[in-house]
């Protein structure tokens, strides 16, 4: 027997702010995906005849950075970047931590205590010195980052998730599963983790609000995709440079592109907390 | 949430006190100088033995502090001369039949007491002899090959015996400066040169040695080894042995590294760097610089860049051969556009292999004007005229082995690796303008960023079956790739088998012109020298960048900008 827990509504659409993230996201997704089927520009070749344009001129509505790259297109292309890694560090970061804490939660003793000390020693090492590394190793890509990023981040979803496999132990259905006869893994997989769906829908927007931010850092620090693939911390990255030349049109779009779906996957994983906390207490 | 506002509000405030730091003076004050090494470059050598991958400039400079070197040259005054001050030597006295030449050592002194002798310049005669092979500026046929005698007159003077009369302009600025005086009596550690040498190179490749190995602390240069940090910063303090006329007036001087043009940006702003630079995308706060009490100057160099070719890379080196790619390689750069936008003009384009924007006495007609000027149309011709088919993804592939040329075989992809030196943002901007326009001909450039000891290091020469073998392209010119000795010849880069040759170039006709400069007092062969590389494209010619836009603390006096990028720091004074 499989039993899921989910919230009776959608209350999402209760909470305003959520509401908002969610329209946000939905409009900045479309404008990445959809946006270069409306608005063509060529982001594989430079053009340095039109190089640091500023908007309005030539036909460029954001403008050129300082390879003569239209800003606009760029932003789609580069958020097209930040949100796969994004989407896929976070889901990965979200999956491992799930297996890791569900694991340690229902096994207990010593096997909880060793899982959950390596997961305190992870903890102890900042995960951006743990990218920097990572990233002169190997060659930046979108898979390769989500990978490393992905491989960092899972210690706070496994946290999360061993305290409330260590809860979901002691629930009725489980001993009754497990008098059955029903194997440990089949107990964590079967049993626990489709239970604690609302803790890791919640965990996982947070850590693919977290990715974002984290690739962003990275290629500030010049170890993102290599060019011409970019994505919004690059071109931060590239900007900042402009900053006393006054070009803000290349610094504020990938600034608020961050910022924007950052606070949108915040303020919906906010509203799926809470939806998921009034499921808990109907 | 609160924990993702919270990074951002984190990176605000850091921002906002990284600002607030750009207005807080520290630089000045003292009796010390830090002074910012390039963009990843990160010192690894102080031994003063040219070793392949060891011989960045910002190596020599130090060297050239710590031991002085027989004879020294700069640019400062505009023409290339001989500095006598920074130079062990007197200047040398050449026979009347030009077969020998008699020098004479001024006194210095070593740091243990004992004399810069004539027996230490024939101990590095003797090393460089004995291990010529492995000596990065060994091309066969000149030092040591030249030298067929070494007579002690006394102590301080000898004389040398050659091979042939060579013009003595040419001998004693291209050949005579590459030996320096070492201290025989603290590093002669084996009667047999040949053991010595790689005892001293074994020694030289402990970085983690440098600050305790007894070796280091022998120096007869106006400044001593302080400290060596394996990250690369290196401390250097006066010298109190030092016993020659060109003693330093500071009390240390270090040398700072950074992974990026960005980040030494950022601690010159925040007052950290006496003498630092500008990465030109920051040119537009000139002013603001200036206010911080900075002098921004350029430091154009003596110098020419470019990209090697692996001639012996198992996969392209045959289809590098072929003239008519490299000129359609050629054809794909825009220099000009290069140099102004990406460069913000401080960068000239360069067409030839000697310098373009110095003194023109060897520049000839067909290097000044440029034999290949950008023009994607006849790029795609050369190419396509010579066999090459454009494969589904775009890539141009050979389908006709008998146009293509010998070696080359079917199915052959013009997918190549670009191995470039990380941390610049002109750079990064020059490497994707080339990717850029390379793909618009059907070129596949994959560009491999890498610290730029890493890519000296990997980009030597080589043999083709050797593992070392698989780099294609290497670009190691974000501050000029050659800086010239003197003469602007081309004995080191493009001779066979020359040191520095890192493309294992091949060409008679450039062998002989290369002799006929070193032994002819008229420049005509060095014009023709120039004339045939700039037709010949032994390397893909790139704009000349300068050495660096410097910005350096105003109270630091007597700072001069060597085209040659020689530093001499025991000149400058507050």
């Amino acid at each position: 027997m499989t039993t899921i827990a989910l919230p009776t509504r959608f209350a999402v659409g209760s909470n305003r702010l959520a509401t908002a993230g969610a329209v946000i996201l939905g409009l900045v997704v479309l404008f990445c995906l959809a946006g270069p089927l409306a608005y063509h520009s060529d982001q594989v070749h430079t053009a340095l005849d039109a190089a640091r344009l500023s908007p309005g001129q030539q036909g460029h509505p954001l403008g050129t950075d300082d390879l003569g790259y239209d800003v606009l297109g760029r932003l789609m292309v580069a958020g097209r970047t930040s949100l796969a890694i994004g989407v896929l560090a976070g889901l990965l970061a979200t999956a491992i931590g799930a297996v890791w804490g569900a694991l340690a939660g229902y096994a207990g003793g010593w096997l909880d205590a060793v899982l959950m000390r390596i997961v305190d020693t992870g903890v102890a090492i900042p995960a951006l010195f743990l990218l920097l590394v990572a990233a002169t190793l190997v060659t930046p890509s979108i898979p390769v980052l989500s990978l490393v990023i992905g491989g960092v981040s899972w210690l706070v979803p496994a946290r999360l998730m061993r305290a409330e496999a260590a809860t979901l132990r002691e629930r009725d259905f489980v001993k009754a599963i497990t008098v059955m006869g029903a194997g440990r893994l089949r107990v964590v997989f079967g049993h626990l983790l489709p239970n604690a769906v609302g803790t890791l829908v919640v965990a996982g927007t947070f850590q693919i609000a977290d990715a974002i931010l984290l690739v962003a850092y990275v290629s500030f620090l010049g170890l993102g995709v290599p060019p011409p693939a970019t994505d919004w911390g690059a071109m931060l990255s590239k900007s900042i440079t402009y900053t006393y030349d006054g070009a803000w049109w290349l610094i504020l779009p990938p600034g608020i592109a961050i910022v924007l779906v950052v606070c949108a996957i915040n303020f919906v994983g906010d509203g799926l907390r809470d939806a998921f906390a009034a499921r808990g207490r109907a | 949430m609160r924990r993702g506002l919270g990074r951002l509000a984190a990176v605000v405030c850091c921002l906002l006190l990284a600002a607030c730091a750009g207005g807080r003076a520290r630089h000045g004050g003292s009796n010390t100088v830090s002074f910012a090494l390039p963009p990843s470059a990160t010192p690894n050598w102080i031994l003063p033995l040219a070793i392949p991958g060891y011989t960045a400039s910002y190596n020599g400079v130090i060297q050239s502090a710590l031991f002085v070197p027989l004879y020294a040259y700069d640019g400062s005054s505009g023409a290339v001369g001989m500095d006598q001050q920074a130079s062990a030597a007197n200047p040398p006295v050449y026979a009347a039949d030009g077969k020998s030449v008699t020098i004479t050592l001024k006194p210095l002194t070593w740091s243990d007491g004992a004399p810069v002798t004539s027996e230490d310049v024939q101990f590095y005669l003797d090393l460089i002899r004995a291990a010529k092979d492995d000596w990065g500026a060994y091309t066969k046929g000149l030092m040591p090959d030249n030298v067929t005698g070494f007579h002690i007159v006394d102590d301080h003077t000898f004389t040398l015996t050659l091979d042939k009369t060579y013009n003595p302009g040419w001998f004693t600025a291209n050949q005579l400066t590459l030996i320096t005086p070492l201290p025989r009596q603290a590093w002669a550690h084996d009667p047999d040169p040949r053991k010595t040498f790689d005892y001293l190179v074994a020694q030289a490749k402990n970085l983690g040695g440098y600050n305790t190995d007894p070796l280091w602390k022998v120096v007869d240069g106006p400044y001593a080894l302080e400290s060596f940090s394996p990250t690369g910063q290196v401390t250097l303090a006066k010298n109190p042995s030092y016993t020659g006329q060109d003693g330093s007036h500071l009390d240390k001087i270090t040398f700072l590294t950074f992974t990026s043009s960005a980040a030494e940006y950022n601690v010159l702003l925040a007052g950290g760097v006496d003498y630092g630079y500008v990465p030109t995308t920051n040119l537009g706060q000139r002013p603001k610089l200036e206010s911080m009490g900075y002098k921004v100057q350029p430091w154009n160099g003596w110098s020419i860049t470019y990209i090697p070719y692996n001639f012996n890379n198992p996969a392209l080196g045959k289809a590098f051969q072929q003239l008519y790619l490299r000129q359609a390689i050629q054809h794909a750069v825009d220099q000009k556009a290069i140099s102004q936008v990406i460069w913000r003009g401080t960068a000239s384009p360069g067409y030839g292999p000697v310098p373009q924007d110095n003194d023109p006495t060897f520049l000839s007609p067909q290097q000044k004007t440029n034999p290949y000027p950008f023009d994607l149309d006849t790029s795609r011709r050369l190419l396509s005229d010579h066999g090459w088919r454009p494969d589904p993804d775009g890539i141009l592939a050979c389908r006709e082995p008998d146009e293509c040329g010998p070696g080359i075989a079917a199915g052959t992809r013009l997918s190549m690796t670009l191995l470039t030196e990380s941390g610049s943002d002109e750079t990064d901007g020059t490497m994707q303008e080339l990717k850029s326009e390379l793909s618009k001909v059907g070129i596949e450039l994959r560009i491999n960023a890498q610290p730029l000891n890493t890519v000296l290091a990997n980009g030597t020469t080589c043999e083709p079956t050797s593992p070392a073998c698989a780099w294609q392209l290497s670009y190691f010119g974000t501050q000029g790739s050659w800086y010239f000795p003197a003469y602007p010849s081309g004995e080191q880069l493009f001779a066979t088998d020359a040191g520095v040759n890192f493309g294992n170039y091949r060409d008679k006709p450039t062998d002989d012109l290369i002799n006929a400069s070193t032994l002819a007092t008229s420049p005509q062969s060095m014009v023709d020298y120039s004339a045939r590389l700039a037709q010949q494209l032994p390397v893909i010619w790139m704009p000349n960048p300068p050495y660096q836009v410097s910005a350096i603390d105003a109270s630091l006096h007597g700072v001069v900008q060597d085209p040659m990028a020689g530093l001499q720091p025991q000149r400058w004074y507050r």
